[in-house]
């Protein structure tokens, strides 16, 4: 097992050069850079200023040139500065990761409890109504995007009936509460969750109803235990293994998913900084938010392997 | 192991790091519910500080200032951190007598040293301050560019309370026009700072001591600035107690926190509100509206004038007389907006003979017959604006061009690059805007020879008109000259003149000053600080 796991972790890093490079080459092949990005378009400029400011950033350099510069300094801990505002790009990840954690974690709750909860009722009464309202509300639930979903519920919780605020994550200039905290969280948290699901609702359903009709199931059943215990002993047990990589698979998927709807509701996690850093061609953010969202994915991929092997004795990594 | 407590735990690991997470992301500090608060919209990116960035002026209303901004009306300038300046050779020299008894927010006093200082930081190459060229006018400015000297020769200390500068020729408006883009800085707090680093300093998100009614409270990341009232500005106490400096990435979530009474002020940089949303915003009680709000800004076709095509006059007549701009006015944009003849939207700059092209497609045809146009050519054409009423101009442009056999092609540009598009100079035509707002002088960055964005365009008696009205500050001696310009550029239709764009702002009722001051502004002034009696805005 640890073999394994240092097997797994020695393979991440070039991947994770790779697509660092990958990132590099194709962010900077966007048209224009961080300093025609900073002046505005309705004042002209005088040539010397852009020749100035690319020169102090390091953007007149040959691309591999700054290539290799971001990965010396990553090499040694740091993630480089802000094109736009100086500030320390690990500095900057370091404070809006939890807002995005919050975020996420709490979607991914949702998405859990929602879906998992309505997969299994759906599967144990298969082809019933309940079955067939939610098999519909997870295949639009699949269709709609986040950010349309997002609007909807700003405006029709936010502007028309005032339950939640619009945006932010807490009340500006307030002192922090928790409950003025998840009034906030609510609709983003619902927006980024309720997407997601689906699914969860699908694939629970999918295993419970292979589970479901096992023999051991049906001898659970013939030896009198009741019915209680046998989904969930039996059935829950071995049916929720697949639904746990569904989570490891989730996180990507996630991660894609907050960046809009931190722009939406004007969330302050690395998403919103990540669109941020896009617009202004901010390439050391750019390639921070990168770095660390490919670690994370990397990370739950291994984990969600090492889960497996916990919750189905049959796997093994040896 | 048992897969429901495995789950469990799980489930529970996952709400506690959830939770725990949460105060994290904003921290505490206490603040008593009666306070008189404005809430402000900010746009994120604009923080960076006025020598940095042209979009973050709003504080430099506050918390910087300069020695004199431009009033509202923008009809002259108030008097702030000078008392009064005067020249003794018609604008070659000025000499500027401070305010006394001025304090910093951290209760140093405010001196000559703070001026010259802040002057030379601003001109300093290795600080590359985006507004620096406003500063060409002053002696010295090339050779410190050029590095043949180690500061602004031409800004001097005479005495605590008395600053010189020097011009290289007389520029009766300099004070008007040039030294209003400049915001003094604490000399205390960042000579030590080296010039290349100074955009990494602290200062400007967490100390940024200024001069202004307001002080620096708090800056929280992606969310919002905090200022609380400077209880000894020089013009009066401030009657609000603090002002929220709300962060928006984007448009649409500006308007959902004002319709749902989140945020009072509207910010009109990168955009207004958009003319499809103005019947939405005006059925909000809580809310005025100002939809007219010209924002100085006119949009027009621009000509690549490198292109050998585009350099026969008829052809540029011809394309406006085949568009139908009333009928754009009208429908696409819901009635907002003014057609445009020229380029200076103040109409004492206009001459009273412009040409008004109005729509006349069988002229159109002609002039372009008459000028061998080939309808077979396809005709690059960029544009930048990717809202859906600026979209949905931009197909009704290409219709009414080729119903008279103008073939465009329209291509999306993102912002970022109109810069390089601009530089390669390849591109043929494009649906541009241009700001034009605070005085007709500026248009002189655009429309004289070699400017970059007159694209080639050169007419000797306009760059002499525009020096010859700035030798004089008396409004009736300058318009003539601009009057001239106004009719050379509609003749020659230097572009191809649309409207005059509007900006529409709103405001929440329970602030008092932001809509009477936005509804006194004759044209929206952008990228600069202005003087709106913030001192003066309270909440109902």
């Amino acid at each position: 097992m640890i073999t394994y796991i240092l097997r797994r972790l020695l393979v991440s890093i070039p991947i994770l050069l790779g697509i660092t490079v990958i990132v590099f080459f194709v962010a900077s092949k966007m048209p224009g850079d961080a300093v025609l990005a900073m002046i505005s378009t309705e004042t002209p400029q005088a040539e010397d200023l852009i020749k100035l400011r690319r020169g102090q950033l390091g953007l007149d350099l040959p691309i591999y040139v700054q290539y290799f510069r971001w990965l010396g300094q990553l090499l040694q801990g740091n993630l480089g500065f802000s094109f736009q505002t100086g500030e320390s790009v690990i500095d900057m990840l370091a404070a809006r990761i939890p807002a995005t954690i919050e975020l996420m974690g709490t979607a991914l709750l949702i998405a859990i409890v929602i879906g998992v909860a309505m997969g299994v009722v759906s599967a144990l009464k298969q082809y019933s109504r309940i079955d067939y309202t939610f098999t519909f509300l997870g295949f639009a639930g699949i269709s709609i995007p986040d950010f349309f979903l997002g609007m909807i519920l700003v405006y029709l919780f936010a502007i028309e009936w005032h339950f939640f605020p619009t945006s932010g994550i807490s009340t500006a200039g307030d002192a922090y509460s928790l409950s003025d905290n998840l009034r906030h969280l609510v609709l983003p948290a619902f927006a980024l969750g309720l997407v997601r699901t689906a699914t969860f609702m699908r694939y629970t359903r999918n295993s419970v109803l292979e589970v479901m009709n096992n023999d051991y199931v049906r001898t659970a059943r013939a030896k009198g235990l009741n019915e209680w215990l046998v989904i969930t002993r039996h059935i829950l047990r071995n049916a929720l293994i697949p639904v746990v990589t569904v989570i490891g698979l989730m996180l990507p998927v996630l991660f894609g998913g907050s960046v809009i709807i931190e722009m939406i509701f004007q969330w302050p996690g690395i998403g919103l900084m990540f669109i941020g850093a896009v617009t202004a061609r901010d390439s050391p953010v750019i390639m921070g938010y990168v770095l660390f969202s490919a670690v994370i994915v990397q990370m739950s991929n291994l984990l969600t392997d090492i889960a497996y092997s916990f919750l189905d004795p049959r796997i093994r990594y040896d | 192991m048992n897969i429901r407590k495995s789950l469990i735990v799980a489930t529970g690991v996952l709400s506690i790091l959830t939770l725990l997470c949460a105060p994290v992301t904003a921290s505490a500090q206490a603040s008593p519910g009666s306070e008189k608060t404005i809430r402000q919209a900010f746009r994120t990116g604009c923080m960076a500080g006025p020598l940095y960035t042209t979009c973050g002026n709003r504080l430099d209303e506050t918390v910087l200032q300069g020695l004199a901004h431009v009033n509202w009306k923008g009809d002259g300038v108030k008097a702030l951190l000078a008392e009064s300046w005067s020249s003794p050779d018609k604008g070659r020299t000025w000499i500027f007598k401070l305010r006394k008894g001025v304090k910093w927010h951290d209760g140093k006093p405010f001196t000559a040293d703070d001026v010259v200082f802040s002057y030379n930081t601003y001109a300093d190459p290795a600080v590359a301050s985006i507004i620096a060229n406003n500063l060409s006018d002053v002696k010295g400015y090339n050779d410190f560019r050029s590095g043949k000297a180690t500061s602004l020769s031409g800004v001097s200390k005479v005495d605590d309370a008395t600053v010189k500068f020097e011009l290289n020729g007389p520029r009766p408006l300099w004070v008007e026009l040039k030294q209003i883009y400049f915001s003094i800085l604490p000399k205390h707090l960042l000579s030590e700072v080296k010039p290349s680093e100074l955009s990494r300093s602290s200062y400007w998100a967490q100390n940024r001591i200024g001069t202004g009614p307001y002080k620096w409270a708090k800056y929280v990341p992606d969310q919002y600035i905090e200022v609380v009232r400077n209880d000894d500005y020089f013009l009066g106490k401030p009657k609000a107690d603090r002002i929220i400096y709300r962060i928006f990435a984007d448009i649409p979530s500006i308007l959902n926190a004002l319709a749902a009474n989140e945020i009072d002020v509207m910010s009109y940089e990168g955009g207004g509100i958009p003319v499809s949303d103005i019947e939405r915003m005006q059925k909000v009680p809580t809310l005025n509206v100002l939809p007219n709000v010209d924002a100085g800004l006119p949009s027009y076709l621009q000509f690549n004038f490198a292109q050998p095509f585009l350099k026969d006059v008829r052809v540029r007549q011809a394309m406006i007389y085949a568009i139908d701009r009333e009928k754009i006015i009208a429908t696409i944009r819901k009635g907002t907006g003014k057609i445009s003849n020229t380029m200076f939207p103040a109409a004492w700059a206009q001459s009273p003979t412009l040409d008004p092209y109005k729509y006349d497609p069988v002229k159109a045809k002609q002039l372009l017959q008459d000028a061998g146009w080939d309808s077979s050519r396809k005709v690059d054409f960029i544009y930048y604006y990717a809202d859906q009423v600026n979209k949905d101009t931009v197909t009704a442009i290409q219709s009414y061009l080729a119903a008279v056999g103008v073939n465009i092609v329209p291509r999306l540009l993102n912002p970022a690059e109109i810069q390089t598009v601009y530089n390669d100079g390849k591109f043929e035509m494009g649906y541009f805007a241009n700001g034009q707002g605070l005085d007709p002088s500026l248009g002189a960055l655009t429309s004289t020879c070699g400017a970059q964005l007159a694209f080639t365009y050169c007419n000797k008696r306009v760059d002499e008109l525009y020096d010859l009205a700035l030798s004089e500050s008396a409004r009736e001696k300058r318009a003539p000259y601009y009057q001239e310009i106004s009719k050379i550029l509609n003749e020659e239709m230097f572009r191809g003149w649309l409207w005059y764009e509007v900006r529409p702002m709103a405001f929440n009722k329970r602030v008092v000053g932001a809509t009477e001051h936005y509804a006194e502004m004759p044209t929206l002034i952008f990228n600069l600080p202005v003087y709106n009696e913030v001192e003066k805005w309270d909440v109902k």
